[in-house]
């Protein structure tokens, strides 16, 4: 009977979440933006032809007489643009290949709606109404005229607090070949492969007084708009999409949201998606894909593979499936109905929209190399800290990449175990270790986590925003244990989805839920540079009359960064003791009397501080204990390499 | 036919076992050579850390960062020490190589360290000589494999053409000039050729003769056996001192094969061209 009424429950709840693009009927977020967007794509002359009406609620407590506006495409319009000076055309090694590259978007239209009086009564009629000639780029994070990736628009009147204004676009955007993650890509096939991303109109975000870093006090909110950068690009507000999408028949698409409707017409397909919730709409399209699926709780998972990776689907649908089980335990429940995999093409790989991922595999891909599993983990833990908490990832990159690759390591590791990245034989790895490796061994005194995206010097981005913040939390866990980890964990996402969290706002949940002040933690390894590594630097026993021993070992803090560490001290007859010390002096000497005579020490013996850059000089034992026995097996080891070498190279010769 | 020559290889090197012995000796003086440099950075690094008998029991990867973050200079030497290894063994190869065609051939007995006196020099010559068709293979197949790139397009076709077509490709090339100068060589040594007469003449081998193809193929593959092997054991066991024991096992193995191949090739050779040399009288039994 129990199950009859689960299976009947199941039966009522199942169908409704399917109509639905998240688990809630009722608004999740505030929802300022609402987006209707008709769009067609044009596979020859790689353009997308679309129109868009977008409204826009105040959310200030002042009226607001200017709009800003994300243009992003235009990133990607010529090689003035701030992106491509950044990144010198070369995204994480990717470059256009073809002779003509570029994108950009155009707006031939922008106006105030005038069909809808209920969304804007007092409007001024007729000419008043256009507003394509009054929009002016403008470039806030350098002097670069020539980037157009954010425009501002002087209203004819202001819009009142609350009152929601409507806009209406017509606009074209003709897609790059693909560099950061969006535009074209000729597949294997010979067919065309399109990943759309940042391509229509979006308003940029008003920060009112009080949100994230304007002083309460203000007199008004500020424009957070930014020109799109090599290192970051989201940073907008939550809202609705409704899109409906033109595309050629044998066209299998993928994108942000449920499809509601789909029709054919003509070689025409015509699809509709709807998105609740959410900052942003991107979507793929491509004859080739191959479409695998699978429902896991309310979330229907699809995973759009290219053909020569189709031995790898279920790889992708597992990989989010153990992002989903984890996610939902240690943060909190994922809201929206479906998940969509995209198995990329080229630069398309890696990159996170909301309810949309891209992954990306190669050709033979062995099952002990996880770098499928890694990055779809990783990409779908962006549907938390980009699209759900959705922090400014231009100014505080760390808060969406860097806590994200803290829970995929996690996960990462719970999932697949010791060598969790790469698992051949004895060689293990895995991404805990690889994270740490990528901060403690990349000039680890340089790259605060607080830093603006574009304001890094070439190398730091990549640490201080993905390696360091992942070591940095996975030692604030050990620190207090994952037990109070997880607490901090929810009620940060509790207490911040859909609210654009700061990382003042996170460390106040982190001191709320501890009752602990952080500050040492946070000045030291998220606003500033410190340098954990502490050294045992010699041990000493002395022989007393009365045949007891005298014993002092040395210790030394290498750097300016202060944790507060165990030591660990064995003595010849096996006892062992264990002492807590603050970590806060240069030198620290600690003298035991006893029986025995010590002979080892050991500076954190649990790896508790992952941010100490160097694990073996934590430990020392007496020079009569010293043993090759690493280095002779490793040595051995090298004699049968080279034998084997020499027999294999005697075949050249 | 050609087993009879493996099985004739095989009883020869069995009967005379020290000529294994100097082959595998030869290469485990080299990789001990090589090693000792990758044992003093490794023991300065870890053997007064207490991590030694951590590491020897299992990869770790931020241990392994810091030794070598630590022992890097010194490791880096190993990359200089390939400029004097790699001329001492091929001088050891052309060296090993005439004694063994030497000791084995007019029916074996003969001294393994006369044939090294008598033609390193000469084999030398002809080694280097037989560089030219080697490189001349390895550009042929790197010229082909960029035309397979052309035809074979795309992800799968890139993976067929550098993951197999081009490793199998470059290994068959290389083996097909080997075996040409295995029978050059024994031209040089048995056949009493000029160096430059044994070049040309160890070209028509491969072309010539089924039974010296099946003779080379036959003893190449107990070679990988015998080298893949070794290889498995370090992947499965790690670096326990027993793997290290029956890795040895079976890199002697390997240099029995080398011992035994060689014979089947002079005796195969002798069966097929009317002997061309004088026993020297005065040449004792050694190794």
């Amino acid at each position: 009977m129990r199950s009859f009424i689960f299976v009947c429950l199941l039966g009522f709840v199942l169908p409704s979440f399917a109509q639905q693009a998240t688990t809630s009927i009722t608004p999740l977020s505030d929802r300022l933006v609402s987006y209707t967007i008709k769009a067609e794509l044009n596979p020859d002359t790689k353009t997308i032809k679309g129109t868009q009406r977008l409204t826009w609620r105040n959310p200030d407590s002042v009226p607001v007489d200017e709009l800003q506006f994300h243009l992003y495409l235009n990133a990607f319009k010529d090689d003035k643009s701030t992106f491509m000076k950044e990144s010198g055309g070369v995204h994480r090694g990717n470059s256009a290949s073809s002779e003509n590259p570029w994108g950009g978007i155009d707006i031939s239209s922008m106006r105030l709606a005038d069909d809808e009086g209920d969304l804007r009564p007092n409007l001024p009629v007729g000419s008043g109404l256009d507003l394509t000639d009054s929009i002016e780029f403008i470039h806030p994070d350098d002097d670069n005229a020539d980037d157009q990736t954010v425009f501002l628009v002087k209203l004819p009147r202001s819009v009142a607090p609350g009152e929601t204004l409507a806009l209406d676009f017509v606009f074209e955007s003709r897609l790059p070949e693909i560099i950061a993650r969006t535009g074209w890509e000729i597949a294997d096939s010979g067919e065309p492969f399109f990943f759309v991303g940042q391509w229509f109109p979006k308003i940029a975000v008003l920060e009112i007084p009080g949100q994230r870093y304007v002083p309460k006090d203000a007199p008004k909110g500020e424009w957070n708009a930014h020109q799109f950068h090599a290192n970051s690009e989201f940073y907008a507000d939550f809202g609705t999409y409704d899109v409906t999408l033109d595309v050629p028949e044998s066209y299998e698409v993928g994108a942000s949201g449920i499809k509601v409707e789909e029709s054919i017409q003509n070689g025409i397909k015509t699809l509709r998606y709807k998105a609740d919730d959410v900052i942003d709409f991107a979507w793929t399209a491509s004859p080739d894909f191959l479409e695998y699926t699978q429902q896991w709780r309310h979330v229907f998972i699809r995973a759009l593979i290219q053909p020569a990776h189709k031995g790898q689907a279920q790889r992708h649908i597992d990989a989010a499936i153990v992002a989903l089980e984890r996610y939902d335990e240690w943060i909190g429940e994922y809201p929206y109905t479906t998940l969509t995999v995209v198995d990329g093409i080229g630069d398309s790989n890696g990159m996170e929209y909301p309810t949309l991922i891209t992954a990306g595999t190669t050709y033979g891909l062995p099952t002990w190399a996880r770098v499928l599993e890694l990055v779809t983990i990783h990409e779908f833990g962006h549907q938390y800290f980009m699209g759900l908490l959705a922090s400014n990832e231009f100014e505080e990159a760390w808060l969406d990449e860097g806590m994200n690759s803290y829970i995929e390591s996690r996960i990462v590791d719970d999932a697949y175990g010791r060598g969790s990245v790469i698992e051949l034989g004895h060689f293990k790895i895995g991404d805990i270790a690889a994270q740490r490796l990528g901060y403690v061994k990349q000039k680890p005194s340089k790259g605060a986590l607080i830093t603006k995206s574009w304001e890094y010097t070439m190398g730091d981005y990549g640490k201080a925003s993905y390696a360091k913040p992942a070591t940095v939390m996975n030692t604030l866990e050990r620190y207090w244990g994952w037990d109070m980890q997880q607490k901090f964990l929810k009620a940060y996402y509790a207490q911040w989805r859909f609210k654009h969290p700061s990382t003042r706002d996170l460390q106040d949940v982190a001191e709320q839920v501890s009752g602990e002040d952080l500050d040492w933690f946070f000045d030291q390894f998220v606003y500033g540079t410190a340098v954990v590594d502490y050294a045992i630097d010699s041990i000493s026993n002395t022989k007393k009359e009365d045949d007891s021993y005298s014993s002092r070992v040395r210790i030394w803090r290498k750097y300016d960064g202060i944790f507060p560490v165990s030591i660990r001290l064995t003595f010849a007859d096996g006892s062992v003791q264990d002492q807590s010390w603050d970590g806060q002096d240069e030198w620290k000497d600690i003298r035991v009397a006893g029986p025995s005579r010590l002979v080892e020490a050991f500076i954190d013996p649990e790896f508790d501080v992952l941010v100490d850059i160097n694990r073996l000089n934590n430990r020392k034992v007496v020079a009569d204990l010293a043993s090759n026995q690493f280095a002779r097996q490793v040595q051995f080891r090298s004699i049968t390499f080279y034998q084997k070498l020499f027999f294999v190279l005697s075949g050249l010769f | 036919m050609s087993l009879h020559y493996i099985k004739s290889g095989y009883d020869s090197a069995r009967e005379r076992p020290a000529l294994s012995a100097i082959v595998y000796v030869g290469n485990l003086i080299m990789g001990l050579i090589l090693s000792i440099p990758v044992f003093i950075a490794l023991s300065t690094a870890t053997s007064e850390s207490g991590f030694s008998g951590d590491m020897a029991g299992e990869f770790d990867l931020a241990l392994w960062a810091d030794m070598l973050e630590s022992s890097g200079p010194l490791l880096q030497t190993l990359v200089s020490q390939l400029l004097w290894v790699l001329p001492l063994l091929f001088v050891w190869k052309m060296a090993s190589s005439a004694g063994l065609i030497h000791a084995q051939s007019e029916g074996g007995g003969r001294s393994f360290w006369t044939g090294v006196g008598r033609y390193t020099g000469k084999a030398t010559l002809l080694g280097l000589l037989f560089m030219v068709p080697t490189v001349v293979v390895m550009v042929v197949v790197v010229l082909i494999a960029t035309l397979l790139s052309g035809v074979l397009t795309g992800e799968v076709g890139s993976f067929w053409v550098q993951f197999v077509f081009t490793p199998i490709a470059l290994f068959l090339g290389v083996a097909f000039i080997d075996m040409m100068h295995d029978f050059g060589r024994i031209e040089l040594i048995v056949g009493k050729k000029g160096v430059m007469d044994s070049w040309l003449a160890g070209f028509k081998w491969p072309l010539h003769s089924s039974n010296a193809n099946s003779i080379y193929i036959g003893w190449m593959v107990l070679g990988m056996i015998f080298l893949i092997l070794p290889f498995m054991l370090d992947v499965s066991m790690g670096g326990l001192f027993l793997a290290f024991i029956f890795q040895q096992i079976l890199l002697f193995g390997r240099a029995f094969i080398t011992v035994g191949w060689i014979n089947s090739e002079v005796a195969f050779y002798e069966d097929t061209v009317p002997a061309a040399v004088e026993l020297d009288e005065t040449e004792g039994l050694d190794a």
